[in-house]
């Protein structure tokens, strides 16, 4: 039987849009990745290769001067990276404690005012962070946590978006499911824990992501609330490896990047499936 | 993952419970907080160098352990001082930008040094270059802050590209020989466009272009508010030079962002033959060059009159806080600021890092003789400083960073987007100066 083939036109139709698409992506992939290749070798370049014009696209010579001078640059790297683990690990672990309650809560019990309240955690989302800098630094002032961690920690503990999204997740839950596990004499904590979590692992694993990222990397933050360096995390040391008065070391600048961004890549790496099984169940429910 | 999960929040909150400071609990020794803008590099090496050397010697004698705390840049440290102070949680000792140094003293939380020294019978102010004494808050016979790491602006130019040009750069660089230079030193490809830029000025109105003013005889800003130059027609002049260099292609319009580092970066890759920078950034502009194997050149800021040298101090004091703090701290911070203003530091802050030693006596130490016979480029910041002309301190006007902004964001116009005429520009900084005075 002969094979059937699209008239050309049709094919032509058919590729054109679909080379078109492909072509968009290509570009939109190399914009993204590129900053991550140019700052990985830049990090393995000679100081006199890292300042050269033209640029080069690949080390002529790999060197590891720039992690060497990272560890080197008299800033205790080990302490800011731990500071920068303790705080993510608690700012995630809180997170949940608070989040898993509050939006099972708000999904699938019934309280007074419980429409306001969650409004009130949707307003949340519209005040700039910025608003709540000095307020916060203050009352952290006047309980004398100011020298701890506690500030890049406690303020944090609730976060308005992963309520909201976990809510999102727990409502489509049939309630049935609900019903039947407390036939079966389930309390209230089983359920939760037993019953809708497990459930909804993509999206807590989403909301973990979110916050890992958010936490690892965030700058101002720390900025305003630390004032010793006991106390600082890794965004801060990496700032710190570049001087407004003294120029840029481009190579060292991109060794102490590749340490704030690794770990960030592997994990994504790991939970990129679902982050992404976290959005598309929802979208398609 | 429960487990884990719980596992995560016992290690995490145990771990940052365990990092809450016992420190308020212990009263010996007296702990001094200082906080300050030196970051990395040969900047932090001062740092530690100051604050280990005072720990193992006079604070270990008196019971006194200095903390540094890298805060943030010039800006960001002012902002946390004063939220700290509002809070209660004042530092000790502070490095304060002397074009901060008004609003402390307006909001009174600088500890007046004088009556400390008097004490003592130290002579703070004799050993200090005359220059540096007129800042705010030092006069009548107060001292309520000392120069810590003062800068003034200097020429850095690329000694290749002059010695090709046959241009023989002395100690000092007039306008005319600024121009000469950078319009030779420019070249362009076979399409017109710039591959090397003869010079850069960067938009630092107030550090820079204000010098100018004061060399062609008028003032940037009057004691009591007000600048003459926008009647006289100096800063006309000084705005229609920079644009017309601009114009004609070989002075560089600045960066936005790190404008330093992308001219150091420039100068040693060989696009541009010169700018000016503080002369903090020497010590690792030196380094750099040296890696990169390029000779760089360093002269006085260039001048409109030979015989009336004018350029700006830049830099930070060094201050104690009023604020929360007990008289014992008070005279704590003093020993370290003793410890800071001694010759031997002074010494090893200009060696390492550009800064100017700011005592009289250090041209008669002999390290530091002996250093400056090695690196001549490490002594024309002090001797811009002590032995030509003038060095003009940043006048006392509370408003003065206020009206500095307004000629920044008007040169921006002027230089980076070129949208407006000096005459404009002028216009723009009257018009809008008008309410701060």
């Amino acid at each position: 039987m002969e094979k059937l083939k699209l008239p050309s036109a049709d094919r032509v139709k058919t590729r054109v849009p679909q080379l078109i698409s492909d072509f968009f992506k290509i570009v939109v992939m190399l914009a993204f990745v590129f900053p991550f290749y140019w700052m990985i070798i830049t990090a393995f370049k000679t100081y006199p290769e890292s300042m050269q014009v033209p640029p080069t696209m690949w080390p002529t010579e790999f060197s590891l001067e720039g992690f060497y001078a990272t560890f080197n640059s008299g800033l205790s790297i080990p302490r800011y990276m731990l500071n920068t683990v303790i705080v993510t690990a608690s700012v995630i672990c809180l997170q949940l404690v608070v989040m898993v309650p509050a939006a099972y809560a708000f999904a699938k019990r019934k309280f007074p005012l419980s429409g306001l309240a969650f409004g009130v955690v949707l307003v949340a989302f519209m005040i700039p962070q910025q608003l709540t800098y000095i307020p916060v630094y203050l009352m952290m002032a006047d309980w004398r946590l100011i020298s701890s961690l506690w500030p890049q920690i406690l303020p944090l503990g609730a976060d308005a978006f992963g309520i909201f999204m976990l809510r999102q997740s727990f409502k489509q839950i049939p309630d049935e499911i609900i019903e039947s596990a407390k036939l079966d004499n389930a309390n209230e904590l089983q359920v939760m824990v037993q019953i809708m979590l497990p459930m909804c692992k993509s999206a807590m694993i989403t909301i973990a992501m979110f916050s890992f990222i958010g936490t690892w990397n965030s700058y101002f933050w720390p900025l305003v609330m630390t004032n010793n360096d006991l106390y600082r995390p890794l965004t801060l040391a990496i700032e710190r490896l570049r001087d407004a008065e003294v120029g840029i070391h481009w190579n060292t600048l991109m060794a102490g990047n590749c340490l704030l961004v690794v770990p960030i890549l592997v994990v994504f790496i790991f939970a990129s499936r679902k982050i992404i099984e976290g959005f598309t169940y929802r979208g398609v429910k | 993952m429960k487990k884990m999960t719980a596992m995560l929040l016992t290690l995490a909150l145990v771990l940052s419970m365990s990092l809450v400071p016992a420190a308020f609990a212990e009263a010996e020794p007296i702990t001094i907080q200082f906080w300050h803008h030196r970051g990395s590099g040969t900047q932090y090496e001062c740092v530690t160098h100051a604050v280990e050397g005072f720990n193992s010697t006079v604070g270990q004698e008196l019971g006194i352990v200095v903390e540094e705390s890298y805060i943030g840049d010039y800006v960001q440290l002012f902002s946390q001082i004063q939220l700290a102070v509002q809070s209660g949680e004042a530092p000790n000792v502070i490095s304060a930008a002397n074009t901060y140094t008004p609003y402390m003293l307006e909001d009174d939380i600088l500890v007046d040094m004088a009556p400390l020294a008097a004490a003592e019978g130290y002579d703070i102010t004799g050993n200090l270059m005359d220059w540096l004494l007129e800042i705010g808050g030092n006069t009548d016979g107060q001292i309520h802050s000392l120069p810590y790491c003062r800068s003034t602006p200097l020429f850095y130019y690329n000694k290749a590209v002059a010695e090709e040009l046959g241009i023989e750069i002395g100690e000092m660089i007039t306008i005319d020989e600024l121009v000469a230079f950078g319009e030779a030193a420019m070249q362009t490809d076979e399409n017109g466009n710039v591959t090397r830029y003869g010079f850069e000025i960067f938009n630092d109105f107030g550090y820079y272009n204000a010098a100018w003013i004061y060399q062609l005889g008028s003032e940037y800003m009057a004691e009591g508010g007000g600048s003459p130059s926008l009647e006289d027609g100096t800063m006309l002049k000084v705005l229609t030079d920079w644009r017309d260099w601009v114009d004609a292609g070989w002075c560089r319009v600045f960066d936005a962002t790190n404008p330093g580092d992308i001219a150091q970066t420039m100068l040693i890759s060989g696009e541009l033959a010169s700018y000016m920078n503080s002369s903090a950034g020497l010590g690792n502009l030196m380094l750099a060059a040296e890696e990169a194997g390029v000779e760089v050149g360093v002269a006085m800021f260039p001048t409109y009159d030979p015989d009336n040298h004018v350029a700006e101090i830049g830099g930070a004091n060094i201050a104690i806080v009023s604020a929360d703090n007990s008289e014992e701290e008070i005279q704590a911070s003093w020993e370290f600021i003793k410890y800071i203003m001694s010759d031997e530091e002074q010494y090893f802050n200009a060696m390492t890092s550009g800064y100017v030693a700011c005592t009289k006596s250090i041209a008669e130490y002999e390290p530091m003789i002996e250093f400056w016979n090695e690196n001549p480029e490490f002594k024309v910041a002090y001797d811009q400083m002590l032995n030509y002309g003038r060095a003009q301190e940043t006048p006392f006007v509370a408003v003065g960073q206020d009206f500095t902004q307004i000629c920044w964001d008007t040169v921006s116009l002027l230089i980076a987007e070129q949208s407006i005429t000096p005459e404009e520009a002028v216009e723009m900084i009257t018009t809008e100066s008008e309410d701060i005075w």
